[in-house]
């Protein structure tokens, strides 16, 4: 027998799947996911049916390989697409958690007031009989949870990822396709997210903080896509576990450990690298290991000869099941990334810098849905100055979190949080270079012990009818060089059905964030909290929209303002990115706007999407400092892609971007334009795939970033009154690869 | 297999070790300046009879250096110093090798502290904030614009009339002569710089030393003769000058000025 039983509306807590595993005694009932049985009066164009799906529940709980048994071709993706939306308390043999292949009839509504039965193609396979390692045919109980989330949040699956063309399959660089992400410049992965500028948002992947996401330039994520299983934008609001960011979170979660071997390995012109995990021994212990190493020299002796561009990555994990409930895990991972350009015969070094992580992480869960996670982790953060000059963050993190669901219309979180940075650099000799550099030195590079330390609850009230009201309170303290700050985070959110098909959102929340090195460099940052805390006020509202045909319309307008906000300059008007300064810069400064996306997941057959950003990015807004837009405004963003599955497993993808350019400096008054040209560009992605096994696959990929070779206007000239356009590239990245997934 | 792994790690370590531009080698270079001893407040008598004590000299002062084999510059410096006490007064990131430093007075920006451009030292608070102050007459001499480059407090003693001069200038870019130095990678090396503050009552036309004129300023009969006094005051004209010449028609405050260009030499 099988049951869902569904709290909230999108993504309930807790979900309870109780079946016979086994070969033939499973012959569960039609279940209905919340969220497709949401979309039920929406979708009457669809067919409707019952999809037999046969997955594997990990040894932590997550989805891995799903197959689908029966089911109509046309509603596959969206039962897929639910069962991998949830995690579950894993099956356990006795003590021993162990990962359990469960079937399951998911129900995607039709217009029919009852579910139909589900239909038996003729083509459908019959049910592929377990291996081996299934449990015995013993009635095992299976729980789900998933982490607490913000009704504004955005997320992207590895199955979406995959086909956003010019992410390159890297999650996080598929982060642009979402709404609110402002670019920079076209293919570079820094963003401003409603306003705030990359230096305030944070980047975290299982929780861990790290300095950047992405490797120098244009290069791919630090950590090998095939350990990612999803990444988040959290623009406002963010969960409790997640602080001291004035802007925005990006957060990058895991896949669960594996039941069987699990490779994936990729080949491109510029780099490679692959990642293989597997169970050990009687399934309670898994490990894995992966990396990535560029080989640019050859691409860029013809393109940019003089030019250097080096990346790696590792990453390695291991974790063991102590018992049913309780699992240890070790997850370690770095980055190291090296450009320089050659002049004059010397190797001028224009960035170096690496960071590696240790995240010792023990996981319990308890009855009912509860989960308790304790973890440590060490680091080493190093960014090189000059010559044999770096700065040094030797970090420790403790952080301890413990989820009780008190019942179905309540859920609590209690958690804390600490972070000590030992801070070190070498400091240059005062008398070889000038004072004002030496005193910046001092202030970015002196060593010193840095302190964060955050504590919070968080409350989510289910009061029925899948309405979810959502509080958290937050408090950070930060010590540095003897000055201590205190940073309240009050932050609430709620979510609240209208209808069966529409949805009203909302969330505001208060975030601090001490004093930030306008560029993210690992191990730079400002001695003694100069300026004081940045705050930001986040608060936004919106609704979303079932549509028919599983597409689904989001739309939030949003209004943060931000107080002692860093960035590179102050306005539009500075003639220049300035160095960034300890002082707040453009403060007060504020972002609003509008944003909006139709469409349906990209992991579907057919997929289309559009997504659009109207903002205005303000800096100054008193009598002292005049309003002026952000240099970095632009007031469009809008993308609009699509995937189709040509059939003989040959899928396209394409996307295009435009936007808005940034605001014009007037150097003539009176001459040249306000705004600087808008940018288009077209990415196009085309994937071309054999079967390897049972499970795995072999791809080759062609793939392209601005593949119309359109470029960019970044400022513009003027002389005699009349000004000339200044552009750049243009930048196309092509990439012709293999991937192998085992 | 093992040579695999040996070139993984190597790989791995040379990766994390990239440094091959070498920073060109720079040091810092400058003056010892050392007060005479009627600067350190040693009583001395003028030509016309004035038994002198300066009782305070505030000096501010550019560094600069200059690499005689690039002529490439290094970082110049500003201070704000005692000059009753021994400093030492250097520019920074000089190219290695030999050098010329210079000292040239100079007055500050208005609108900004005294201690935000400069390095203060011996400086009391309440003589840094004269140094940030535009309220010191200006602009005698090629339009000086600015806060003061002297501060100086000077009592002159004679048959029983005891009068003191208390002021801060401006001055133009006044320097000193190049005092050469031998640069250092990473490491500071000066020259000793001889500060003499008795010069500032020496008169350049005829090398005398006089401190009567400036005691006659004191016109108020307070016993100190200010800033407007010494602005008002002409300077005694020389023999067989004409009247009407520059030299017998500047203030008091202007031959201080033009005397503080001998202010610096080099030590003997």
């Amino acid at each position: 027998m099988a049951t869902w039983r569904g709290l909230g509306r999108v993504a309930p807590p807790v979900l309870a799947l109780a079946f016979a595993s086994g070969r033939a005694s499973a012959q569960p009932e039609a279940v209905v996911p919340p969220e497709l049985a949401a979309e039920g009066p929406v979708a009457c164009k669809d067919p409707g049916g019952t999809v037999r799906i046969e997955a594997v529940v990990g040894v932590e709980g997550a989805i891995e390989d799903v197959t689908v048994l029966e089911g109509d071709e046309s509603i596959r993706a969206a039962a897929v697409s639910a069962v991998r939306g949830h995690r579950f308390r894993p099956a356990r043999r006795g003590e021993v958690p162990v990962a359990a292949r469960i079937r399951v009839d998911v129900h995607v509504p039709s217009c029919s007031p009852a579910p139909a039965p589900a239909p038996a193609p003729a083509k459908t396979p019959a049910p592929a009989p377990a291996p081996a390692k299934t449990p015995a045919p013993d009635t095992v109980d299976v729980r789900g949870v998933r982490d607490t989330f913000t009704p504004t949040e955005h997320s992207l699956g590895r199955a979406e990822i995959r086909d956003v063309p010019g992410a390159f399959g890297d999650p996080f660089r598929a982060i642009d396709v979402l709404p609110g992400v402002v670019p920079t410049i076209s293919g570079l992965p820094f963003y401003y997210i409603r306003g705030a500028p990359p230096s305030a948002v944070g980047y975290f992947i299982d929780e861990v903080r790290v300095p950047y996401l992405f490797h120098f330039a244009l290069g791919p994520g630090v950590l090998h896509p095939a350990v990612v299983d999803a990444v988040s934008v959290h623009p406002a609001s963010f969960p409790g576990r997640f602080g001291r960011y004035a802007g925005a979170i990006v957060e990058g979660r895991t896949k669960e450990a594996p039941t069987e071997l699990r490779g994936e390995g990729n080949v491109r012109l510029v780099d490679m690298g692959a990642y293989a995990e597997s169970p050990l021994g009687d399934g309670r212990a898994a490990v894995g290991i992966g990396g990535r190493f560029s080989y640019t020299a050859a691409l860029l002796s013809l393109f940019a000869p003089g030019v250097t561009i080096a990346y790696r990555d590792y990453n390695a994990r291991a974790s063991y099941a102590l018992d049913e409930r309780t699992r240890v895990s070790a997850f370690a991972f770095g980055s190291f990334d090296y450009a320089s350009q050659e002049e004059d015969g010397v190797e001028k070094v224009a960035f170096a810098s690496e960071f590696h992580r240790l995240d010792l992480r023990l996981d319990r869960a308890s009855e009912g849905g509860g989960q308790t996670r304790v973890a440590l982790t060490v680091g080493l953060d190093r960014t090189r100055l000059e010559d044999a000059r770096f700065a040094r963050d030797h970090l420790l993190a403790l952080r301890a979190r413990h989820r009780r669901v008190a019942s179905d219309a309540l859920e609590l979180e209690l958690g804390a949080d600490a972070t000590v940075d030992f801070l070190s650099g070498d400091l240059p000799s005062p008398y070889a270079v000038s004072k004002s550099d030496y005193d910046a030195a001092l202030e970015l590079f002196a060593p010193r012990t840095d302190t964060a330390a955050g504590a919070w609850l968080s409350a989510l009230l289910r009061p029925g009818r899948g309405i979810e009201l959502g509080a958290t309170a937050r408090a950070d303290v930060f010590t540095s060089a003897g000055r201590v700050l205190f940073g309240p985070s009050p932050r609430l959110h709620a979510r609240v059905p209208v209808t069966r098909a529409l949805a009203l959102l909302a969330a505001m929340g208060v975030s601090p964030q001490p004093p930030t090195f306008a560029i993210p460099l690992p191990a730079v940052g400002y001695r003694g909290l100069p300026g004081g805390l940045t705050f930001g006020y986040q608060k936004s509202a919106g609704a979303e929209l079932a549509l028919p045909a599983r597409f689904r319309l989001s739309a939030t307008g949003f209004h943060h303002s931000y107080v002692n906000l860093r960035d590179f300059t102050q306005s539009a008007e500075r003639d220049s990115i300035e160095l960034p300064t300890a002082d707040a810069q453009g403060s007060p400064a504020q972002a609003y706007g509008l944003e909006a996306m139709i469409g349906r997941k990209l992991s579907e057959r057919y997929a289309a999407y559009a997504s659009y950003t109207l903002s205005r990015s303000v800096r100054g807004s008193s009598t002292r400092l005049p309003s002026s837009l952000s240099p970095f405004d632009r007031t469009h963003v809008l993308q609009i892609g699509g995937a189709v599955d040509l059939g003989r497993r040959w899928r396209l993808s394409s996307r295009l971007v435009t936007y808005t350019g940034w605001p014009a400096l007037q150097l003539v008054p009176g001459a040249g334009a306000t705004r600087l040209a808008s940018f288009l560009r077209f990415d196009a992605r085309l994937e071309k795939s054999w079967q390897l096994r049972r499970d795995g696959r072999i791809s080759l990929v062609l793939e392209g970033l601005n593949v119309t070779g359109t470029k960019e206007t970044i400022g513009q000239s003027c002389e005699g009154g009349a000004c000339r356009p200044q552009e750049i590239g243009p930048v196309v990245v092509p990439s012709i690869g293999v991937e192998a997934v085992l | 297999m093992s040579r695999a792994w040996s070139a993984l790690a190597a790989l791995a370590l040379v990766a994390c070790v990239p440094a091959t531009d070498a920073r060109e080698p720079r040091g810092a270079a400058g003056v010892l300046a050392r007060p005479s001893e009627a600067t350190r407040g040693a009583t001395f008598v003028t030509d016309d009879g004035w038994t002198v004590r300066i009782e305070a000299l505030y000096l501010r002062a550019v560094v600069s250096a200059q690499s005689t084999t690039t002529e490439e510059y290094g970082s110049p410096e500003e201070y704000v110093w005692n000059a009753a006490e021994e400093h030492a007064l250097y520019a920074r990131a000089v190219r290695e090798g030999p050098a010329s430093v210079q000292v040239r007075l100079q007055p500050g920006f208005t609108g900004r502290r005294a201690d935000e451009g400069a390095t203060m030292l011996g400086v009391p608070p309440d003589v840094a904030a004269r140094f940030d102050r535009v309220d010191e007459p200006l602009g005698a001499i090629g339009g000086d614009v600015g806060t003061p480059a002297v501060v100086v407090r000077a009592t002159g003693e004679k048959a029983g009339r005891r009068v003191s001069i208390d002021v801060g200038y401006s001055t133009t870019s006044i320097e000193s002569p190049d005092f050469p130095v031998e640069v250092v990678r990473d490491d500071l090396r000066v020259t000793p710089m001889r500060v003499v503050g008795e010069a500032l009552f020496g008169y350049s036309d005829d090398g005398v030393r006089r401190f009567g004129p400036l005691a006659d300023a004191d016109t108020s009969g307070d016993g100190v003769a200010d800033t407007t006094e010494l602005e008002v005051a002409r300077a005694p004209c020389p023999e067989g000058v004409d009247p009407e010449d520059l030299t017998c028609t500047r203030s008091l405050l202007d031959l201080l000025r033009l005397q503080s260009s001998s202010l610096f030499s080099v030590e003997r």
